[in-house]
């Protein structure tokens, strides 16, 4: 059943421009952008590469992940779906899936940087291979909060606004912690803070378990919202 | 639907509350190559005497450089104790908490519990460290500078004054006070430690013996010799085992002199064992004397000699300004040292008691002085003397793990290559492949 709708999913994805545009206008960005960090470092690190395309991502996130639900429901496809016996949790799971796998291929050519910073110099590895954990993991949570926003709308517009304004929240979320002297309680809900441990080469059992934790309470969330429509 | 909703909410505590858990025992591994994404074992040392709140406040504002690296660092100190908090203001917004807090320059940082407020000169690891260890000891130690016999003064602003370094010393939680000892030849034993500065007429046998029964006491001194001054200090230091020899250090070396002064050698690596020079930047010394060690055969007694020239110098002792090999000493020629001795008092009884006594030297005063001491880190030499000098072991200086350079091989048209690359051709290919599925689609 997930193998199925997770197929399904991927192929009415891969099917819309979405993923082309948004894969289109995240790499010329991250090129920009990037290279004008590595140019004025003139060091072959990675981590400067880490947040740019972190935060690239959070933008392009909910875009995508906006019609998962939200699209379905609107058409009327989802209360199809919903009528047949079929587990809530795998459907949310499935689709969910599809989006992260989606999100992942969008990101991957940012791997050309790691083979252009070792033609011209020797990057530590260790920095490379935890900030592209951090980057995968980054997907998969912002993938989460972005299938819980489609689910809560039958409007895919909104769906992309809430999901942007949820991870804007969360990636600027340290910058409360700097004013209001809380030390360091919201930056611990901060994902751009978690994505910096990742960034400068070390793997924090708290940040795993904070993206992970993330995933696990949106996608309930999620499946919440979707079993609540059965009762609308 | 309530019973979905009330499971949620139960789940949603139940990860919230496992992360603050997980959150207060760090577990973290460091996969760089020189560990620099992590604190120093010495930091993480310091850390663990932390028993009670501490909050840490920089000052940058919204978008200065370095800002970000502070969050870091800052956020490491909290991940290792709990009891830190920390928070970056902005001078323009909150110029009164500042001020309040002795903060006037970008990057600065304050250390503070309920008690006491301590300054880091910059939020990096060295000064955070450091600052916290201040705090934890919890006395304000006093700095004794003698007078009496042309020493270099504390409260004397002129170029050869040590006003600045008398500055820095109140900045980081000591109090400094001068002591005539032609006056009354007598070291009080409320001194934390007593600075020696290059004397310009012979200390004379009751201020010598005023400084020997404040160290017998374990006592702490900061000598500093200097070619320039005609006084002799190593009656001080050498029943401590350091000795001072005269002469004028030549560097023959271009790299490791100020420009045009041979004389005035720059010491770029310090001893990384020594925990009074570990981890200093590059230093000079404009005119600087040689320091040696010698081995006593006392068992309570360390020596060793922390800072060296290059072996293209040499100790010129006969003033002809080139190499005599009959009268002037080659290099490497060594210009500081420390001696640690220690011993414990009534062994093996409830009265048991470590006794310590610590000297610093250096050949040089010049370093110190108003003229020098904010250059390069000369002002760090002499503060991380003191601290060392004054402070429990396990609270002395941490030394950052500082990340290798790696340098990246760019040229004008790599750059537009990689650019070109990156921000072009990959794009392009997105755009190719969504408009061939366009394509196809149109076609079925």
């Amino acid at each position: 059943m997930i193998r199925a709708v997770f197929r399904k999913e991927l192929k009415v994805l891969w099917a819309s421009p979405l993923p082309y545009v948004l894969g289109a206008v995240f790499h010329a960005a991250l090129g920009v952008l990037a290279w004008g960090q590595l140019g004025g470092r003139e060091q072959a690190v990675f981590q400067p590469i880490v947040p740019i395309a972190g935060f690239l991502l959070i933008v392009a996130a909910p875009i995508l992940t906006s019609r998962t639900i939200a699209e379905e429901a609107r058409t009327g496809t989802l209360e199809l779906l919903l009528a047949i016996p079929v587990s809530r949790t795998k459907l949310v799971v499935a689709k969910y899936l599809a989006v992260v796998t989606t999100l992942v291929a969008l990101i991957a050519p940012a791997g050309l940087f790691v083979l252009l910073l070792s033609l011209y110099g020797s990057p530590d590895t260790g920095p490379i291979v935890t900030g592209t954990v951090g980057l995968v993991l980054l997907a998969a949570a912002v993938g989460a909060i972005g299938v819980f926003a489609s689910s809560l709308t039958t409007s895919q517009p909104l769906a992309a606004i809430a999901g942007l304004f949820a991870v804007m929240v969360l990636w600027f979320a340290h910058a409360g912690s700097d004013v209001l002297s809380v030390g360091g309680f919201l930056g611990g809900f901060s994902i751009s803070e978690r994505l910096r441990s990742f960034a400068g080469g070390s793997i924090d059992v708290g940040d795993l378990l904070f993206f992970f934790s993330l995933i696990a309470v949106s996608l309930a969330a999620a499946r919440a919202a979707v079993e609540s429509r059965r009762w609308r | 639907m309530r019973r979905t909703l009330a499971a949620l909410a139960v789940f949603v505590i139940a990860v919230t509350a496992v992360n603050a858990y997980v959150d207060r025992f760090p577990l973290s591994w460091d996969l760089t190559a020189e560990h620099s994404a992590s604190l120093s074992n010495e930091t993480l040392s310091v850390l663990r005497h932390v028993h009670r709140r501490v909050e840490i406040t920089a000052v940058f504002p919204r978008d200065a450089v370095g800002r970000v690296e502070a969050s870091t660092l800052l956020s490491r100190y909290r991940k290792a104790n709990h009891r830190i908090t920390f928070r970056i203001i902005d001078p323009t917004l909150e110029p009164g908490t500042a001020q309040q807090l002795g903060l006037s320059e970008v990057g600065q940082a304050a250390v503070r519990d309920s008690r006491k407020v301590e300054t880091a000169q910059y939020t990096i690891e060295i000064d955070l460290t450091s600052a916290i260890a201040r705090l934890l000891r919890n006395v304000s130690g006093t700095v004794c500078f003698t007078t009496g016999h042309g020493e270099h003064a504390p409260d004397d602003a002129d170029q050869s004054g040590l006003s600045e370094a008398a500055q820095l010393l109140q900045s980081n939680g000591y109090t400094s006070r001068t002591i005539d000892l032609l006056a009354r030849p007598n070291v009080p034993s409320s001194c934390a430690a007593v600075v020696v500065a290059a004397p310009s007429t012979s200390l004379g046998a009751p201020a010598v013996k005023a400084l020997k029964t404040y160290l017998d006491a374990n006592g702490k001194a900061f000598v500093l010799g200097d070619p320039k001054a005609a006084a002799d200090v190593s009656p001080v230091t050498s029943p401590w085992g350091i000795g001072f020899e005269k002469g004028t250090v030549v560097e023959a070396d271009p790299s490791a002199h100020l420009p045009g002064d041979v004389t005035a050698p720059i010491v770029a690596k310090y001893s990384e064992s020594s925990p009074p020079v570990r981890g200093l930047g590059p230093s000079f010394f404009p005119g600087v004397e040689r320091v040696f060690s010698r081995n006593l055969n006392n068992p309570g007694l360390a020596t060793a000699e922390v800072a060296f020239t290059t072996p293209l110098s040499y100790l010129d002792k006969s003033s002809v300004k080139s190499f005599d090999e009959k009268a002037d000493r080659k290099g490497p020629v060594p210009i500081g040292a420390t001696a640690d001795y220690s011993n414990v008092s009534a062994p093996g009884t409830s009265k048991a008691r470590v006794n310590r006594t610590r000297v610093i030297a250096w050949g040089d005063v010049d370093f110190a002085t108003n003229a020098f001491f904010g250059e390069a880190a000369n002002a760090r030499l002499f503060i991380q003397g003191i601290d060392w000098l004054t402070q429990p072991e396990e609270l002395v200086t941490a030394v950052p793990n500082f990340p290798k350079i790696r340098e990246l091989k760019l040229t004008a048209s790599r750059s537009r290559y990689m650019l070109l690359l990156t921000a072009g051709i990959v794009p392009a290919l997105f755009v190719i492949a969504g408009a061939m599925v366009w394509v196809l689609r149109r076609g079925r």
